[in-house]
C-alpha cells in the first residue's frame, strides 16, 4: 500500500548542529505511528519539517502523493496533515468554539464580500461549520466548554481543544507533538482512548511521545531517532528489543522507563 | 440579527441626535459629534489592522491623507475637477486600499516594534511626499495645501446649504452629522460582521499566535495583506469625507501625532471592540472641545486665564492614558468574554 506520508533523506542543520541526518520516515494509512528518541534526538525538528515550519536542507516529503517539502504550512494543511504543538498553542483570548472554527478555516470559502453583506451563503456556511466544530468538541469531550475562553480551561482540556482544532481541518494524517506531556495517569488513559477511537474511524496518526509506555501500547509502528539519525523502525515489539534502541536509552537497559531528562 | 424595533429605535435616535445636542450644548457640538463619527470611522479602520490582526501600524493617517487628497484634487479648482461623491468615495476606498497593500507587502515578515517603525516611516513618507509635490509639477500645492474644496453633496443637495423639508429648516451642521453618524454606524456594522466571520477569525488567530494560525491552514501573509488593505480603505473613505467637510487640506493635518491620536482612540476605548473604539473616538474628539470651556471659566473665577486650555489638553490627555493603563488596561469598554 502506498504510504500516506513518506519522507526520504531529510537533513536539517542548525549552525554546527546536525539536527536531522538523512532521515527516512514512512507512515502507512490507518496506522498510529510513533516517533520516539531521547531528548535532542531530532523528533521535534523532523516534526517541524513535515509540517512546514522548517524547510529541510535536503530530502523530500510527500503527503498522499503530493510533494510538500518547501511549501508553506497552510498548503501542508491543505495536503491533509494537521498538527498539535508540544507547548499548547491555542488562541488564548478566543472562545473554545472559535479556536476550533479557526481550525476549519480551509473548509470555508466565504470572502470579504460575503462577510460584509452578510450573504445567505456565508451565513449558511458559518452555521454548518459551527455545528461541525461543536460536534468535534463533543467528540473530544469538551463540548460543555464551547463558549468559554480557551485560556480558562484546564491543561488536559486545552490539549483536547487543540486536538479538536486540528481535526477541524479534516486531515488525513493527524500529527501530535507530545500530547501526553504534563498529563496525569488518568488523563493519559483518556487520551489513549481518544487516539484509539480516532484510528478506528480511519484516521492516521503520527505521535511523538516521551511516555514510552503509551507509545508501545498504542502504536502500530515505531520509528526511533537518536542524534538526528533513524536508528530503528518497526513494530513496537521489534523496536523494544533492538540493541541500538536500548543503547540510546542509556543506563536503563529497558526502553520502558523515562529516559533521563 | 437585530430586531425591527431596535432598528427603528436606532434610526429615530440618529434623527433626533443633532436636535438634542443642539438644544443641550449648542450647534458647535453638533459639528463635534459629526467629527467624532468621522474619527470613529477612521479608528474602526485602524482597529481592523491593530485590534483584529494585531499589526501595530503607526502610519495609518497616511491612508486618511490619501483619501483626503483624492477628494481635494478631484473636487476643487486645483485641476478644475468636480467629481461627485458617489465616484470619489469608492475611488478613495480603492486607492487607499491599494496604498495599504503597498505598505503591507514589504512588511509581512516584520513583527511588533519593527513593524511599528516601518509603518511610522511610511506615514511620514506620504506626508513629506504631499508636502513636496508642488515642483516640478504642482499637484498638491505643497505646504499651502488645497482650499476651496467642494462641499459634500448628495445627489444635487449640498450639505453646506440648509435643507428645507416642509416648513422645517435643517441646518448644514445637522446634515453633516446625519451623514457621518450614519456612515460610522455602517462601518461599525461592517466591522462586526467581519469580526464574526471566517476572515475575522483568521485575523484574530494571527494576532494571538501567527505560527499556530499557519498550522491551522491560514495563509498568514495573505490575511495580513487583506487587513492592511481593508483597514486602509476605511481610512481612505474617512479622509475623503474629512476633505469635503473641511474644505481645506494640507500636509500638516496628517502628521505622526494624528496617527498616534487614532491609535489612542482604539487603546483608550478597547482594542478589538467595535463599540469601545467608537467610544474612544467620541471621548478623544470631545475632550479638547470640552476643555476649551476652562478658559472662560478661569477668567470668571480667577480674573485671568492662568493655564492655557490647549496646554491643559495634553496634560489631561496624558493623565487619562496613564490612569487608564493602571485601572483599565484593556480599555474603557473592552470586549467581554462570551
Amino acid at each position: 500500500m502506498r504510504p500516506l506520508l513518506s519522507a526520504t533523506g531529510v537533513s536539517k542543520r542548525f549552525g554546527g548542529v546536525q539536527a536531522l541526518d538523512a532521515v527516512d520516515l514512512s507512515i502507512a494509512p490507518g496506522h498510529i505511528h510513533g516517533l520516539i528518541g531521547p531528548n535532542g534526538a531530532g523528533k521535534t525538528s523532523l516534526f517541524n519539517v513535515l509540517t512546514g515550519l522548517y524547510h529541510a536542507d535536503t530530502g523530500t516529503v510527500q503527503i498522499d502523493g503530493r510533494i510538500t517539502s518547501g511549501v508553506p504550512p497552510h498548503e501542508i494543511v491543505a495536503a491533509g496533515l494537521s498538527r498539535t504543538f508540544q507547548n499548547i498553542r491555542l488562541f488564548a483570548s478566543l472562545s473554545v468554539l472559535d479556536n476550533v472554527l479557526v481550525g476549519a478555516h480551509q473548509s470555508g470559502r466565504s470572502g470579504v464580500l460575503g462577510a460584509l453583506l452578510g450573504s445567505r451563503a456565508a451565513r449558511a456556511e458559518q452555521d454548518a461549520l459551527r455545528e461541525r466544530c461543536a460536534a468535534l468538541l463533543d467528540r473530544v469531550g469538551v463540548g460543555a466548554h464551547a463558549l468559554r475562553t480557551a485560556s480558562e480551561l484546564s491543561y488536559g482540556d486545552q490539549r483536547r481543544v487543540e486536538i479538536a482544532r486540528a481535526l477541524a481541518a479534516t486531515p488525513k494524517l493527524l500529527a501530535l507533538d507530545e500530547p501526553a506531556a504534563g498529563m496525569n495517569p488518568s488523563e493519559t488513559d483518556a487520551l489513549r482512548e481518544l487516539l484509539q477511537s480516532l484510528r478506528d474511524d480511519g484516521l492516521t496518526l503520527l505521535l511523538i511521545e516521551h511516555d514510552v509506555k503509551l507509545v508501545m501500547g498504542l502504536c502500530d509502528r515505531v520509528t526511533v531517532l537518536d542524534f538526528g539519525r533513524c536508528i530503528a523502525d518497526g513494530t513496537p515489539d521489534t523496536v523494544r528489543r533492538d540493541p541500538r534502541v536500548i543503547e540510546a536509552y542509556l543506563g536503563s537497559g529497558e526502553p520502558h522507563t523515562e529516559p533521563a531528562a | 440579527m437585530p430586531k425591527r424595533w431596535q432598528l427603528v429605535a436606532v434610526g429615530v435616535g440618529l434623527l433626533a441626535l443633532p436636535w438634542l445636542v443642539d438644544a443641550g450644548l449648542g450647534v458647535a457640538w453638533v459639528r463635534i459629534v459629526g467629527f467624532a463619527a468621522l474619527y470613529a470611522m477612521l479608528a474602526l479602520g485602524l482597529n481592523i489592522v491593530v485590534g483584529y490582526a494585531g499589526l501595530l501600524d503607526l502610519g495609518y493617517i497616511a491612508f486618511f491623507a490619501v483619501g483626503a487628497y483624492l477628494y481635494a484634487l478631484t473636487g476643487s479648482p486645483q485641476f478644475g475637477l468636480h467629481w461627485p461623491l458617489w465616484a470619489t468615495l469608492p475611488l478613495a476606498a480603492l486607492l487607499a486600499g491599494g496604498a495599504g497593500a503597498l505598505l503591507g507587502a514589504p512588511t509581512l515578515r516584520l513583527r511588533g516594534d519593527y513593524l511599528a517603525i516601518v509603518t511610522l516611516g511610511f506615514g511620514e513618507i506620504i506626508r513629506i511626499f504631499l508636502n513636496n509635490l508642488n515642483t516640478p509639477v504642482n499637484v498638491t500645492n505643497g505646504p499651502q495645501g488645497i482650499n476651496q474644496i467642494d462641499a459634500l453633496s448628495l445627489g444635487g443637495f449640498s450639505l453646506a446649504q440648509p435643507f428645507q423639508l416642509g416648513g422645517l429648516t435643517v441646518p448644514p451642521a445637522y446634515l453633516v452629522c446625519y451623514l457621518f453618524t450614519g456612515l460610522a454606524l455602517l462601518v461599525a456594522l461592517a466591522s462586526l460582521r467581519l469580526e464574526d466571520s471566517r476572515i475575522g477569525r483568521a485575523w484574530q488567530a494571527i494576532r494571538e499566535d501567527p505560527l499556530a494560525a499557519a498550522a491551522c491552514g491560514i495563509d498568514v501573509k495573505r490575511y495580513k495583506l487583506l487587513a492592511f488593505a481593508l483597514g486602509a480603505s476605511f481610512g481612505g473613505v474617512a479622509g475623503a469625507l474629512f476633505a469635503g467637510v473641511q474644505g481645506f487640506v494640507s500636509p500638516e493635518s496628517f502628521s505622526l501625532t494624528e496617527s498616534i491620536m487614532v491609535l489612542c482612540m482604539i487603546v483608550l476605548g478597547g482594542m478589538g471592540h467595535v463599540w469601545g473604539v467608537a467610544l474612544g473616538a467620541l471621548i478623544l474628539t470631545a475632550l479638547p472641545e470640552a476643555l476649551r470651556a476652562l478658559g472662560p471659566l478661569q477668567k470668571s473665577l480667577l480674573g485671568q486665564v492662568w493655564v492655557d486650555p490647549s496646554d491643559l489638553r495634553m496634560l489631561v490627555f496624558g493623565l487619562a492614558l496613564i490612569g487608564m493603563m493602571l485601572l483599565r488596561p484593556h480599555g474603557l469598554w473592552p470586549r467581554s468574554a462570551q
